[in-house]
């Protein structure tokens, strides 16, 4: 965990569905009493979408370019489908499968 | 003193998701586990002001089965007397809040000292307790003697000469 960005090892994407021309992103990030995940933020390159999922302690508000939604545990965002895929990690490191 | 039957018998778990220096502070989350004649029930300290919990002022912090389906990576686990089943009830039932000297660690920390009179240590630097401390602590305790919810700790009963120190 870095101070503002959960790693990937924090975090557990449970699905990623399309809807249109959109993708609702559901993931989970690591248990934590004084910090939380108040959405993601995005990087475009070239066709592809970054979503770097945001850390924040509970004292703060983060900017983020997505606001999630807390369903039982599990953060819900909602993003306009890019034309290639969508990855998390800086170096995309892990491409999500979008159903 | 009896063992009580599988059907009857009550398990103790402390939970942390983290454990040793590599983490922050301030990082993690540390909680209990319950687990009365088969069904288990999971109890954590969170803040009101934490978006998992519902703000409900004044009442106790302890929130129950917000860990459901979370792993900790560093567990433990006691088989509880009839005694010790009491007062673990009447810890939960208490009215705790949390505090930044008071967390998810201490709390946690506390029930087990409380119900087993067995210290699991969670104090951190600048006297914080720390879920990265606790994890450590019960790393080092399950190294010793590993537990499991099918198998845990068994039942032990301190005589009044006796110290409690981690077991």
């Amino acid at each position: 965990m870095s101070n503002d960005q959960y790693t990937l090892n924090d975090v557990t994407v449970e699905s990623a569905a399309r809807k249109g021309n959109s993708v609702e992103l559901a993931y989970r990030t690591t248990m934590e009493s004084m910090f939380y995940s108040p959405g993601i933020r995005i990087e475009m390159d070239n066709d592809d979408m970054i979503v770097n999922i945001i850390r924040c302690s509970i004292d703060n508000e983060c900017d983020v370019d997505k606001k999630a939604t807390l369903k039982e545990g599990v953060s819900h965002v909602i993003v306009d489908a890019p034309k290639g895929g969508i990855y998390l990690g800086k170096d995309k490191s892990r491409k999500v499968d979008i159903n | 003193m009896p063992t009580p039957t599988h059907h009857h018998r009550t398990i103790l778990g402390i939970h942390s998701n983290i454990a040793g220096d590599g983490h922050d502070l301030t990082a993690g989350h540390a909680w209990i586990s319950v687990t009365r004649a088969g069904t288990t029930t999971f109890y954590g300290l969170w803040p009101d002001k934490h978006p998992r919990t519902v703000n409900n002022g004044n009442k106790t912090d302890i929130r129950k089965n917000l860990e459901a389906g979370a792993a900790g990576i560093a567990n433990r686990y006691y088989l509880l007397s009839p005694s010790q089943s009491r007062r673990l009830e009447a810890e939960i039932k208490k009215n705790i809040e949390w505090r930044y000297t008071n967390t998810c660690a201490s709390w946690a920390s506390e029930v087990v000292l409380e119900v087993l009179k067995i210290d699991i240590d969670a104090d951190d630097y600048l006297g914080v307790e720390t879920p990265r401390e606790l994890g450590s602590s019960i790393l080092a305790l399950e190294k010793k003697n590993p537990t499991s919810r099918s198998s845990p700790a068994p039942i032990k009963v301190k005589t009044q000469s006796s110290s409690s120190t981690g077991s």
